[in-house]
């Protein structure tokens, strides 16, 4: 290979000029630019009006935050690569030059490197020129921005030469070699597609093998996120961006990938007219040379055939030509490579959802098809951007447009077949996507598929969109001067139109294509939006002819040289039925718009803004009522409740008793209503209003006659429910699984929450942690509903009747109940037992029978297991229901009613999964003890008594029920949980004692590993003892609410000092492990040496160490079954102890029954090689 | 009857492609000559509804072509300087496509329209194989098949004989008078050759100006007696100095002497001798190339 650095310089100095003079490539810097700032801007929270409830933001320009910012960045600006160093690697074969250019003496190698090397350092520029808008709108905005630290420049240099640089680099390499190879130009961007397929598939497939998913990121994005994944807040502000394992492998992994295609690319590109890669052959031209003359007309008689150039023949013209482009699309190959990687996508993503290790969920359709839908209708929409591409160009580059323009074939039946073609591409990809489904269901032997909802959820829901972008694309292509441009703009807009329902842009008519995502529930279907949807979408179709109409009227036809030749040429538009179509088109669009117009403001009323401000209004009067806490109490509750599936309609008659449970008369009632129903009510005795808001429903109260202590007093009130309206249904009663809680009911106190109180405070154990009113009360109900469908609510179920072909349900509770409730409507079907002198009634929907012995089987085991060290269950009928999975993914206990998802019902655990089904009866029914019984105050830590008490004990029935293996199992769950939710925390992490109500990660899941740590070491049934003693003492006092301080204080009492310091790490503080096996060395005798490394820190950065005097337990294994565990008291960082491991150990681990937070467990283990072991 | 009026096209960077042409094409053949860049292309893309021009009319059988295009397509039988095609398709499946953008929408009726103008242009034997892999010539003879698709009544073929050797090119001329009997085809080319004994009509374009318009014999007759020709040795003498009346060419012969070729209404002097006019006379005449009245 010789090389001249001269042809080198002369080749690329050309084809930077040519790209430097070409405005396209201003268009993307500008854009780009555009939308870093902008972008940039979003993240720091410009846009939103700063009605941040947080006071100790992250910082929005750490070097994390930089680097996530240029991440999604990142993925913009791949698309550079195809549009200029793609661009650039099909120039010469564009316009045919290359014949002409491969004849001269040039060498291969200079040519491409050094046009290679011009592609690449425009989009390098114009990377590096989009990186310093980011950090310019960083320095401006700095002094307005409050979560803005001082600039960071490793931060945007790191993300810069890490991530952006080397995408830029080594997919330049690979679309490169792949247009020059396919000499089409199509392929850049279809490979760019194609990354992101193979981006996100490999998270499917290797899910759970970090270093497979890391590595086949071909942007670095799942390497950056698995190294940060652990990290806390705190972490997320300080610490640079790293550069190691997963980020360097993956970045090596590529360069060789890239280099190796490239060099092997060129060397294989050989400088020849035809293309001896792509399908071109040459031509055997001898095989033709007979036939090279041309016979006389005469010798055939007339050509003449009968043409049809009626209206009817046109549209079959049309039809033909869409037959014809349908042939072409379905000949190429990369059609297929994409259609197959979507398939394959679609099948590990379900996969993924239904086979996962921990939490699954079965493969019912109403699941299938949500999982994929999303990521798979982003890959039809970017293929329908490649396709009206290549469709609108189709002619051109084939040269052959000149041929096709000068025949009689209409201009809109040409754009008509385009645009069948398109739509006919779509449908074959989601007809792909819906056998993809519908084989992984049937493949797990689900054979009854819903195929109702399929077909709507694929046809309609998913395609509408897509049919929308289909004439939106087509128009944007056929103005575009080029296909690269065409390709931009549309991506451009797609992300601008995501990016401004995020900054607060909610008008649906301008918000293109855009509609909230709608969860489908097998039982409520898409809960009623799917009619505002239909509207919105045909409002959007309308909106993408009437583009259509517009490409039509700029359509390039023969030889123009300006849009207003283009239009010039149309005059076949002004003919009458097209001018009477788009009239009606026009009128059509006006009449959706308008419409949609009216019922979004039905729906919504006020704009979101206007919503707040209100509510701010009302905080800045009302807050002088928060101080009158004490409140009456409800001692017990009637209702007459109505509720009409077909119409949404709602009408609930009450009656509350009110009793003054304090010490002093009361005479001021505060009176919440529910937000959207219309409530009105009466008072037993005369009272005036002194003040009321009528936007947020609160009215004070005052009593003429003062209420004393135990008086009581009625309180009548009658309540509509909110009318169904199309957008964001705000009627609680669905066609079928309405489920409605009593929080819509009236109300006593201030509700605005003035947040929670510091459990050292010596009030706050006057007040329950559920607010005021939360006594046990009497509950009485008589609940209307639908002839077909089944109610559900507290108490026991006294009678049912029918009446005005309507059902009829009596509920009256035999106990008092707390005073949180709900009922539940739906056409259930009911699976009733008599088990422990106990009626449980399980009501699910007809499909949904998977999990019913599972939940049964949680109830009754918590059930025993709770009543054995606390107290008896008072229930004699239990009833647990299921709600619509769009209301959420929770359950919850009403006394002895278990509202539970919908998604709790179809939980898989047929491949070995965690009994999730088991799992949430076990724990919802805990709360009758941990929760109901034992309420905690009003304070932070108040959490840490109800749901890390109850998932503790969730734990040791799983234990008694599975074995400690699968409790264990749940622990490393929990584990995961906690330091996963850890770093979604926007604040920094406070001690168990002091958890907050959202946060779940630490209520849950450190709770359960503190509890399970304290008590594995205390001795599990001491511990049991020192629950009941605290389950003991606060039942018994009423009024006085216990706070997490009071729990650690008993607990400190009956834990040895030894101890101790388990109830300070765990509880009073954030402390971590970093637990080490460095080596293991056999001493003979079977003796082997082992040395690790301990050590404990509090804070995280820096890391401050503390000392160590800690218990640690080392276990033995063969295989994964437990030979035994020794524990050994750790005095200093590196330990060399003596083992004498049980026979047939292979594997050494430290800590395993996971009593310490360490981060990191792979370094914990140690396989015995064969030698060591004997 | 094909009418040309007041045609002009001006570029938008402010060449002048067209200026003014007035011309009457009558059924026949109507050859269509001028250099690079005279403007034949940009003439024949306006004829052929794929360019506006600036001002002017064409009107086809009467009917404005700006105003109906459609109506003229449905006539139309054009091949274009240079095309190409779909890669990778047969020929009979491209003629198929073809025939129903012309509106043939009977699969019947285009079968057998496909197989009469592949026997026409002799591509019976490689209607199997795709047109992206056909010789140069077979190629130009595709374009002939897809533009008789339609039994044209206006044909407008822009330099059809590039590439065709001499065999293909006498049977392809042949094919377009025959069809030019009946119908007006427009041809345009610079081998004066191709027009000799085929064109009912000639035009001569240059610079956008129709130089010229009439038929082969008027233009050959008004030359009669004025051309003339001497031959002498290479090196007797300064060329200049030995010519008389305007020069139209020279050259040299086969036996290695110069010839002199020139226009002069009078009888240039010693040595020269008269010799019948060619159509390549008038066209060296008509382009103005040594400034030649005649």
């Amino acid at each position: 290979m010789k090389f001249s650095s001269r042809q080198f310089g002369i080749v690329f100095r050309y084809e930077l000029n040519s790209l430097l003079t070409n405005p396209m490539v201003y268009v993307y810097l500008f854009s780009l630019a555009s939308i870093a700032s902008v972008g940039f801007l979003g993240n720091s929270g410009v846009f939103s009006e700063g009605l941040s409830i947080n006071n100790n933001p992250e910082l929005v320009n750490s070097p994390f935050a930089i680097g996530k910012t240029v991440q999604s960045l990142n993925k913009l600006m791949v698309f550079l690569v195809p549009a200029i160093i793609g661009y650039i690697a099909f120039s010469d074969f564009k316009e045919g030059s290359h014949s002409l250019l491969y004849s001269f003496p040039v060498n291969k190698w200079e040519l491409y490197l050094s046009k290679y090397t011009a592609g690449t350092t425009v989009a390098l520029t114009i990377a590096i020129l989009v990186h310093l808008m980011l950090v310019l709108t960083e320095i401006l905005v700095a002094p307005y921005i409050d979560t803005m630290g001082p600039l960071n420049v490793s931060g945007h240099l790191s993300s810069f030469v890490f991530f952006t640089a080397p995408n830029i680099l080594f997919i330049g390499m690979l679309v490169f070699t792949g247009v020059l190879l396919s000499r089409n130009r199509y392929v850049g961007f279809l490979m760019v597609v194609l990354f992101f397929l193979l981006q996100n598939i490999s998270q499917s497939i290797f899910g759970g093998h970090d270093f497979l998913v890391a590595l086949l990121d071909p942007f670095a994005e799942n390497s950056f996120l698995l190294e940060t994944k652990l990290w806390s807040r705190t972490e997320r502000d300080i610490l640079p961006i790293p550069f190691n394992d997963h980020i360097v492998q993956n970045r090596l992994f590529w360069m060789i990938l890239a280099l190796s295609v490239f060099v092997l690319g060129l060397y294989k590109v050989r400088l020849l007219q035809f293309s001896s890669i792509g399908k071109v052959k040459y031509p055997r031209l001898q095989r033709f040379h007979h036939a090279s003359n041309f016979s006389s007309k005469g010798d055939v008689g007339s050509f003449t055939a009968h043409a049809d150039f009626s209206a009817l023949g046109s549209l079959r013209t049309s039809l033909y030509l869409t037959k014809m482009y349908i042939f072409f699309l379905l000949k190429s190959r990369i059609f297929y490579i994409a259609m197959l990687l979507g398939l394959a996508m679609v099948y590990f993503l379900i996969k993924k959802v239904t086979y996962a290790d921990d939490i699954a969920i079965l493969p019912i359709t109403g699941v299938v098809f949500t999982i994929p839908a999303f990521f798979f209708g982003l890959i039809v929409m970017l293929l329908t951007f490649l396709y009206a591409g290549i469709l609108i160009n189709k002619e051109t580059n084939a040269k052959m447009d000149a041929l096709a323009d000068a025949t009689p074939v209409k201009d809109e039946m040409v754009l008509l077949a385009k645009f069948l073609t398109l739509v006919s591409m779509q449908f074959i990809l989601l007809t792909v996507m819906l056998v993809a489904c519908v084989t992984v269901q049937w493949q797990q032997g689900f054979y009854d598929t819903n195929w109702g909802d399929l077909i709507i959820s694929i046809y309609v829901v998913q395609f509408s969109g897509l049919f929308i972008w289909a004439g939106v694309s087509l128009f944007v292509h056929s103005i575009s001067p080029n296909f690269y441009l065409g390709i931009f703009i549309l991506v451009l807009g797609w992300l601008v139109v995501s990016g401004l329902e995020q900054f607060g842009v909610e008008e649906k008519l301008i918000l293109f294509n855009f509609s909230e995502p709608m969860q489908f529930s097998e039982l409520s279907k898409y809960g009623g939006l799917l009619r505002g949807f239909l509207w919105l979408k045909g409002y959007w179709m309308l909106f993408s002819i009437v583009v259509l109409i517009m490409a039509l009227v700029l359509w390039r036809r023969g030889y123009t040289e300006s849009y207003r030749d283009r239009m010039k040429g149309r005059r076949g538009i002004r003919s009458k039925p097209i001018k009477l179509f788009i009239t009606v088109l026009l009128i059509g669009l006006c009449f959706t718009g308008f419409t949609i117009k009216k019922m979004e403001h039905e729906s919504a009323g006020i704009t979101q803004k206007e919503q707040e401000r209100r509510f701010a209004a009302f905080e800045d009067y009302f807050s002088k009522y928060a101080p009158f806490k004490s409140q009456p109490d409800i001692t017990a509750v009637r209702l007459n409740v109505n509720l009409i599936p077909e119409t949404g309609a709602l009408h609930i008659k009450g009656t509350y008793v009110l009793q003054n449970k304090s010490d002093n008369p009361l005479d001021t009632l505060l009176v919440k209503m529910g937000f959207n129903e219309t409530t009105s009510f009466e008072i037993q005795q005369d009272y005036r209003v002194l003040d009321h808001d009528d936007y947020v429903k609160f009215k004070v109260v005052q009593l003429e006659s003062p209420l004393n202590p135990n008086e009581k007093l009625e309180f009548k009130f009658e309540m509509d429910g909110a009318k169904r309206t199309i957008f964001n249904n705000t009627s609680k009663v669905l066609r079928n699984g309405t489920f409605i809680k009593n929080d819509i009911l009236p109300r006593f106190g201030y509700f605005l929450d003035p947040g929670e109180e510091m459990p050292d405070n010596s009030e706050v154990g006057n007040q329950s942690y559920y607010g005021s009113g939360n006594l046990p009360i009497d509950f009485e109900a008589v609940i209307s509903t639908s002839s077909d469908q089944t109610v559900t609510a507290p108490g026991s179920l006294i009678r049912t009747w029918k009446h005005n072909k309507r059902n009829y349900f009596h509920f009256k509770s035999k106990v008092p109940i707390r005073n949180s409730y709900g009922f539940s409507s739906c056409r259930y079907h009911s699976n009733v037992q008599h088990k422990d002198s106990m009626m449980v009634d399980i009501l699910y929907h007809k499909k949904h029978t998977y999990n019913i012995d599972a939940l049964r089987k949680g109830l009754l085991a918590s059930k025993r297991f709770n009543s054995k060290y606390f107290s008896p269950y008072p229930f004699e009928d239990i009833r647990i229901s299921e709600f619509p999975m769009s209301m959420g993914t929770y359950a919850t206990a009403f006394s002895n009613q278990i509202p539970t998802s919908e998604i709790r019902y179809v939980a898989n655990s047929t491949n070995g999964q965690l009994d999730f089904a088991f799992y949430t009866m076990a724990h919802e029914v805990t709360h009758y003890w941990w929760g109901d019984q034992v309420s905690p105050a009003k304070a932070l830590g108040a959490l840490m008594l109800t749901e890390s008490i109850t998932e503790y004990i969730t734990l040791q029935i799983f234990e008694e029920e599975f074995g400690p293996e699968e409790a264990l199992r749940f622990l490393k769950l929990q584990r995961e949980r906690y330091l996963t939710g850890r770093t979604r925390e926007t604040e920094v992490e406070p001690p168990l004692i002091l958890v907050k109500q959202q946060q779940q990660y630490l209520a849950y899941a450190k709770g359960t590993m503190a509890f399970n740590s304290i008590a594995h070491q205390l001795g599990r049934e001491k511990f049991m003892d020192v629950l009941t003693l605290f389950y003991k003492r606060y039942t018994a006092e009423q009024k006085q609410y216990p706070t997490s301080l009071d729990f650690v204080g008993l607990l400190k009492e009956h834990t040895p000092d030894s101890l101790q310091y388990v109830v300070k790490d765990l509880f009073e503080t954030v402390t971590f492990y970093k637990n080490q096996i460095k080596s293991v060395r056999p001493k003979g005798n079977g003796v082997l040496q082992l040395e690790f490394d301990v050590s404990k820190y509090r804070k995280e950065t820096p890391a401050h160490e503390v000392p160590l005097r800690e218990w640690m337990e080392i276990g033995f294994y063969k295989d994964e079954t437990l030979l035994g565990v020794k524990k050994y008291l750790v005095h200093e960082k590196r330990s060399k102890i003596n083992l004498h491991p049980p026979e047939g150990t292979t594997k050494i681990v430290l800590d395993p029954n996971l009593l310490t937070i360490d981060k990191n467990l792979s370094d914990n283990e140690y396989l015995l090689k064969h030698n060591e072991s004997n | 009857m094909l009418e040309i009026e007041r045609l002009s096209k001006i570029y938008g960077n402010g060449t002048k492609a067209l200026d003014d042409i007035n011309i009457v094409i009558k059924k026949g053949m109507f050859g269509l000559l001028g250099p690079n860049g005279a403007g034949k292309s940009t003439l024949m893309r306006i004829i052929a509804t794929l360019q506006l021009p600036s001002s002017g009319m064409v009107r086809f059988k009467g009917s404005s072509i700006l105003d109906n295009p459609y109506d003229l397509r449905k006539t139309l039988g054009y091949l274009p300087q240079s095309f190409g095609v779909y890669p990778n398709v047969s020929a009979e499946r491209l003629l198929d496509y073809f025939a129903a953008l012309k509106g043939i929408m009977s699969a019947k009726e285009r079968r057998i329209l496909i197989e009469k103008v592949l026997f026409t242009t002799n591509l019976l034997d490689v209607r199997k194989k795709s047109v992206s892999g056909y010789s140069g010539g077979m190629k130009q003879r595709f374009g002939i098949a897809q533009l008789l698709l339609n039994d044209p009544q206006l044909i407008i073929v822009d330099e059809p004989t590039a590439g065709l050797d001499p065999v293909e090119r006498n049977r392809f001329l042949n094919l377009l008078r025959e069809i030019g009997a009946e119908n007006t085809v427009i041809f345009s080319t610079h081998i004066v050759e191709d027009m000799k004994d085929l064109c009912t009509d000639i035009g001569i374009i240059e610079g956008g100006i129709l130089k010229k318009h009439a038929t082969p014999k008027e233009l050959l007759n008004a030359l009669k007696g004025k051309i003339w020709n001497r031959n002498f040795k290479q090196e007797q003498q300064n060329i200049n100095e030995t010519v008389k009346g305007s020069l139209i060419s020279t050259g040299l012969t086969s036996d290695n002497d110069r010839y002199l070729r020139v226009f002069s209404k009078i009888h240039p002097g010693n040595g020269y001798h008269p010799v019948a006019p060619t159509l390549e006379d008038i066209y060296f005449l008509s382009l103005d190339v040594n400034n030649v009245q005649v």
